[in-house]
């Protein structure tokens, strides 16, 4: 089996089959279903959807810090030699901050108001018992030097609120990559920004990942984000991977209909003459009924009657993507659907 | 944050002065010579005219303000109608008592209820924190004279397990600890609940915040995330009601120290105005107020110290 | 973020939550009321707290009213030959050293209780109710004057208060009633202040004052009516401090003066001979706390249901 073993030796981190209900007043809602994606090493990979699509609940099931009122219904995440899904509490957190790291979505309040910057990263590091504390805090100066914060020196032993946004995140960044993580994960890193530093703090992920050799994922609903940054893309909607692969196969030759929607809804690319914003007619389904067929059969253009009734397959093609609909495979595949590529290259917005 | 403690120390000088000014005043809105109903029926001639003169009866009344504050201020608040000692010696020797108890039954009403409300909070709808809700309610309601009487009669009378009045014996450690144990427990009962409940619904809104998420997300350790990050957001609001709530820890300690006849402030205060020896109610009752005071002014303070948004706006 | 937060928490995208079709009939209002109060109404009835308030509290006012039927002997009639006897059939709670009988005369007691409470909770409220809206609705330096006045009085110690205060007039009842009307007042005033605020730049104000509505008028037709609720929760939570302060006080001797009986003189007496009829204080001491906790009880029930927000603040 080499092939296993190279895709072994590639995959950092492997979702397979990843199932999460979350227990409301409403009854069971079936958040996610059935994920399965792999993140290459060494790579920026994104996950996009559409608020609700579940993207956010991905990354915290891979932390293991789901809301109290979710629960894993199978599936398995696969870090290493572990299994995060079914790892023990002490497991996680010796994983969490040291191997897998977070860069909030929010800089203003996901950091406590009331501690330094400087006490917060060593807090981070109080996994080594060896590493002195004055070391501790060279490494923390070091790594806000490398963010692109002047004078790390003297801001570390100032708080977040003496930061601006655009810097919290900055600051945000470097206690996420001050343990030298295998893995970063980054929920919609910079939605709380404004264009300009939007760009920085892209760039600057893009600077760091390569100069630290660090495997980074991104969670957003930007588009341009998506194509600026990433190598590989996953599409979700209403709890399911959709589409999966690399970003510009997927930007220049999106399977799902989904996807091609989606991308034609893309802000960037609408042209000025029109000044009418495309959308997708409908609304996401309500996840709390049971579900048959393609999740994406009552909002789509492409509907046919089996859609409605049976749950289309994953396409795998090549090495690492995979779409998941009738059109692509079976009594259904449409080859012309297939080679169409109707869409102009993504220009990138950030 | 000088500016702010000026601020603060002003206005608690205007409440300190407003108290006396009540005190002279009633003495004034009350038919009759204010000499003898200061010093009351018992109070010989002699001594009547003795306290005209030291307190300046002849001068308007603004003017014998004046003359107290004025004094106060450099310690002297008059001299005791019965023995003639300074008023200021007196209360020097008994605030001691009541310090320690205030201390006491305040400490160990944080020791227990600030955890208590933690663990509600981590854990809600636990039986920890049933068991903590029920706790909270039965101990706020239930009066706090009433711990000490019956406290007195459970294990002093009854079971003689603990001493029943007194301070115990001066310069014998023990014996004091032993005299402090049931009044402190008696005025620190109903607090368990005060501060388990308060620190509770604070903890319980610090948790769901984005930065705990974020504690977790870096796989501090739970005892780092609850104690280190989420109290020390959750206090701030404790420690405003604590400074609040002093008054009542002091009205609380008078009983404490009556029934136990305790020799504090509470009691002398109690005590004097049984006698109807003025001048040891107005020193005492100013004494009071500055304590009070003075521990509001502390709880402002600590949180500045815990929280540098405060800090910096000050 | 919201969206994303509602996402992570509960799994659903955000909904509507002002779902009302376009067009609601009158009727419709008023039996979507008539539901919300059925649906309130069960909610307290399956609330073993406020049913237990309820309960204590209706035994308190029964009590109370009809002392004069239920109790068994005259509360003043001396029986020395039967003094200090302990709970018999004839004496159900014992007999104090007057030989007068205990369980009679914390019925009578009862009494006086529910006199100090319906006073000074009614006196108090409306007082705090007018101070409340003017603060609210008056100018910024009035409002903080008086909030500073409030925070002031709030947390002063009232026993010192009131200790002080009784140095000078002497025991009485009216003393009582003032200290517990002035303690108390803030803490309705606070509520109306809130509460004026709120709805001072609410649309249909602004727009009934830019119709030339009076201040008065405002605030009679708009601002009362909401206001209400709210402070009748808070009277049944300050039923219990009333009740206390005025036990409290007596048993110091300083309040209720003997014979005449109060929950607080029997108190009084009976930590006089704790040693030798403890039954005194326990039955002194027990209807107090019934009373306390009833309307405790019964008061957060009512805020839970009707209130859930209030509950923060205290």
């Amino acid at each position: 089996m080499p092939k296993d073993a190279q895709h072994a030796r590639e995959t950092l981190l492997d979702v397979r089959n990843l199932s999460v209900d979350f227990r409301t007043p409403r009854g069971r809602v079936k958040a996610l279903r059935d994920i399965t994606f792999p993140i290459r090493r060494n790579r920026i990979v994104g996950i996009v959807g559409e608020s609700g699509s579940g993207k956010s609940t991905v990354l915290w099931a891979l932390l293991g810090l789901l809301a109290k009122n979710a629960e894993v219904m199978g599936g398995e995440v696969r870090f290493g030699d572990r299994d995060l899904l079914h790892a023990s509490e002490t497991q996680l957190r010796a994983t969490r901050g040291e191997e897998i790291s977070v860069v909030f979505q929010d800089p203003m309040t996901s950091q406590i108001p009331v501690l330094t910057y400087g006490r917060q990263m060593l807090d981070i590091l109080y996994r080594r018992p060896d590493v002195s504390a004055s070391e501790k805090r060279r490494m923390a100066v070091e790594m806000l030097g490398k963010v692109g914060i002047p004078d790390p020196d003297k801001r570390i032993d100032q708080y977040p609120h003496h930061f601006s946004g655009g810097m919290r995140q900055r600051a945000g960044i470097a206690m996420a990559l001050l343990t030298g993580p295998k893995l970063l994960l980054a929920d919609e890193p910079t939605t709380a920004l404004d264009v300009t530093m939007e760009a920085q703090i892209i760039h600057l992920l893009q600077d760091l990942q390569k100069e630290l050799d660090a495997t980074v994922v991104v969670v957003s609903h930007n588009l341009g984000l998506i194509a600026e940054l990433c190598d590989d893309v996953v599409v979700m909607y209403a709890g399911e991977v959709i589409e999966a692969g690399d970003v510009r196969e997927i930007f220049h030759n999106a399977q799902h209909p989904y996807t091609r929607a989606l991308l034609e809804c893309d802000p960037a690319r609408i042209d000025d003459v029109s000044r009418k914003l495309p959308v997708i007619p409908g609304d996401i389904p309500d996840l709390t009924r049971a579900l048959s067929g393609c999740i994406y059969a009552p909002r789509c253009q492409r509907a046919m009657p089996v859609c409605r009734t049976e749950t289309p397959p994953d396409v795998r093609r090549g090495e690492m993507s995979q779409a998941r609909c009738h059109l692509l495979e079976g009594p259904h595949h449409d080859p012309v659907w297939m080679s169409a590529s109707r869409l102009p290259p993504a220009k990138p917005s950030g | 944050m000088l500016y702010y403690l000026a601020k603060r120390l002003g206005l608690s000088t205007v409440v300190v002065c407003l108290v006396v000014l009540v005190l002279f005043s009633l003495l004034y809105f009350i038919p009759g010579d204010p000499a003898t109903i200061a010093l009351g029926p018992r109070a010989t001639e002699e001594a009547i005219a003795r306290y005209a003169e030291k307190m300046h009866l002849d001068e308007p009344v603004w003017r014998q303000f004046l003359i107290y504050i004025g004094n106060a201020l450099t310690g002297d608040l008059g001299l005791d109608v019965f023995s003639d000692r300074p008023v200021t010696a007196i209360i020097m020797e008994r605030i001691g008592f009541t310090l320690a108890l205030v201390g006491a039954g305040m400490g160990w009403a944080m020791l227990l209820g600030i955890p208590l409300g933690c663990l509600a909070a981590v854990k809600p709808n636990s039986w920890i924190d049933r068991i903590t809700g029920v706790l909270s309610v039965g101990t706020i309601a239930v009066p706090s004279f009433l711990v000490s009487i019956w406290a007195l009669l459970i294990f002093a009378v009854h079971l003689r397990w603990l001493p029943a009045i007194g301070a115990g014996e001066p310069g014998q450690l023990g014996d004091q600890l032993s005299h402090l144990v049931l009044p402190a427990f008696a005025i620190g009962l109903s607090w368990v609940g005060y501060l388990a409940r308060m620190v509770r619904a604070s903890m319980l809104e610090v948790m769901g915040e984005n930065y705990i998420r974020s504690a977790r997300a870096f796989g501090l350790h739970p005892r780092r995330v609850v104690f280190g990050y989420a109290l020390r957001v959750a206090i701030l609001p404790t420690i405003t009601l604590i400074g609040m709530g002093f008054g009542g820890m002091i009205s609380s300690t008078v009983f404490a120290e009556i029934i136990f006849a305790r020799p504090g402030i509470g009691k002398l205060i109690f005590d004097s105005v049984m006698a109807r020896n003025f001048p040891i109610v107005q020193g005492a009752v100013l004494v009071a107020t500055g304590l009070y005071i003075l521990v509001v002014l502390f709880s402002d303070i600590l949180i500045a110290w815990f929280d540098p948004r405060v800090r910096e706006s000050l | 973020m919201s969206e994303n937060r509602s996402e992570s928490e509960t799994g659903v995208p955000a909904v509507d939550a002002t779902g009302l079709p376009d067009h609601v009939t009158e009727a419709e209002i008023r039996e979507s009321a008539a539901r919300e109060r059925r649906e309130k109404l069960r909610m307290f009835l399956t609330n073993w707290q406020g049913l237990t308030g309820l309960i204590l509290v209706t035994v308190f006012f029964a009590s109370a009213i009809f002392a004069p039927w239920l109790a068994p002997y005259d509360p003043n009639a001396l029986d020395v030959p039967a003094r200090l006897s302990g709970p018999t059939l004839d004496h159900l709670a014992g007999t104090d050293q007057l030989g007068r009988d205990t369980l009679s005369r914390i019925l009578y007691g009862g009494r006086v209780a529910l006199y100090i409470a319906a006073i000074g909770v009614s006196v108090s409220l409306v007082t705090g109710l007018i101070l409340g809206m003017i603060a609210g609705f008056g100018p910024r330096w009035l409002d903080s004057l008086l909030l500073l006045l409030f925070d002031t009085v709030r947390s002063f110690p009232t026993i010192v208060l009131a200790l002080a205060t009784v140095a000078l007039t002497g025991p009485s009842l009216t003393v009582v009633l003032a200290i517990v009307i002035i303690t108390s007042i803030p803490q309705y005033a606070r509520v109306a202040r809130t509460a004026t605020l709120t709805l001072r730049n609410t649309d249909f104000i602004l727009a009934e004052r830019s119709l030339g509505a009076g201040m008065a008028r405002t605030l009679l037709h708009h601002v009362m009516p909401n206001v209400v609720g709210p402070l009748l929760i808070l009277a049944a939570m300050e039923v219990p401090v009333v009740v206390t302060v005025e036990a409290g006080l007596s048993f110091l001797g300083l309040g209720v003066t003997p014979p005449t009986a109060s929950w607080g003189t029997i108190l009084n007496e009976g930590y006089l001979v704790i040693r030798d009829a403890p039954w005194m204080v326990i039955a002194g001491g027990i209807p107090l706390i019934l009373t306390t906790l009833g309307f405790t009880f019964l008061g957060e029930a009512l805020r839970d249901i009707f209130d859930p927000r209030m509950g923060k603040g205290r």
